[in-house]
């Protein structure tokens, strides 16, 4: 496969969670080596870079986006929940009565 | 995901992502067909002598995001530990680069040299100074002229031995350019296998 590149950085790891991904990029010749992008998941279009020196930082730059990106999902989960297995919830309210 | 692999699978399970840091890899796999455990997360090493993937450390669940975490937080504990290997080396992390080594000449034997790998060669987290000087002990590569590319060294600063190919190799350390800790191991690695080549003459 052929090596993706973003503004000179070839993109080397990616991370997708939910809609989102998350994706290092790495420049040998760029003063910050390292950049963390974001973009819709399966899209080539990235944003909000993050840039770094080390490729140590960016990836633990991106497990912290992927991280919140989780949290973020999390905390729409319960909501979804509700509105599509509303017999599930009350079931699993019920089992302390016994 | 590395964006240069074919489709890799463990078991049954595709490695949808794998991030390397250090010494190991840690991979998150799917099989869609396992209702029950759809998801898993496992390391990989390839600290064997055939050099090949072993998978260890799996935990599986149906909980996309719970597995995802756990990928996640196992990669922020590997950099950890990459830190604190970082953090307990006492020697200058300068990388040599080619005006510290005679270049890489393959008419020349490099048999019981001290020389430099490339530090393109070394993943990012390890081009530094203590990973790149080694002793070429041995392998087809190290000879002149050779057919052959394997070269087997051993670290001067971890002594751990490894195999490299002769292209793998900058070229040999100028000796002015060689550090004192650098000197002394080699003293004690060179002192080690006199001792194991006696003990095999002895056995014979």
């Amino acid at each position: 496969m052929e090596k993706e590149i973003n503004a000179g950085y070839v993109i080397t790891d990616r991370l997708a969670v939910g809609n989102a991904e998350f994706v290092i990029g790495h420049s040998e010749k760029a003063h910050m080596q390292f950049v963390t992008w974001k973009c819709r998941k399966g899209e080539k279009e990235y944003y909000w870079g993050h840039y770094l020196g080390d490729r140590l930082a960016a990836v633990e730059d991106l497990c912290k986006r992927a991280l919140e990106e989780i949290e973020n999902l999390r905390s729409l989960q319960p909501q979804r929940d509700t509105g599509e297995k509303p017999e599930q919830q009350i079931k699993k309210g019920s089992g302390p009565e016994r | 995901m590395k964006m240069d692999e074919e489709k890799r699978m463990v078991d049954t399970y595709e490695v949808t992502h794998a991030i390397h840091v250090g010494d190991r890899e840690i991979l998150f796999t799917v099989d869609g067909t396992k209702t029950d455990c759809p998801h898993m997360v496992c390391d990989c090493t390839w600290d064997n002598p055939l050099g090949i993937d072993q998978y260890f450390n799996a935990v599986g669940s149906m909980d996309y995001l719970e597995m995802m975490t756990e990928f996640t937080d196992r990669v922020k504990v590997q950099i950890e530990a990459v830190k604190a290997e970082r953090a307990q080396i006492t020697v200058p992390l300068s990388p040599f680069t080619p005006e510290h080594c005679t270049p890489n000449d393959y008419g020349e034997s490099i048999e019981n040299k001290v020389v430099a790998i490339r530090a393109e060669r070394l993943r990012p987290e390890y081009r530094t100074a203590d990973n790149q000087l080694v002793l070429a002990t041995g392998g087809f590569g190290t000879y002149a002229n050779a057919r052959g590319r394997a070269v087997y060294t051993v670290n001067l600063y971890s002594g751990k031995e490894s195999r490299w190919n002769r292209e793998d190799i900058l070229g040999v350390l100028k000796p002015e350019y060689m550090p004192d800790w650098a000197k002394e191991q080699l003293k004690q690695i060179l002192a080690g296998q006199q001792a194991k080549h006696k003990k095999q003459i002895q056995e014979r």
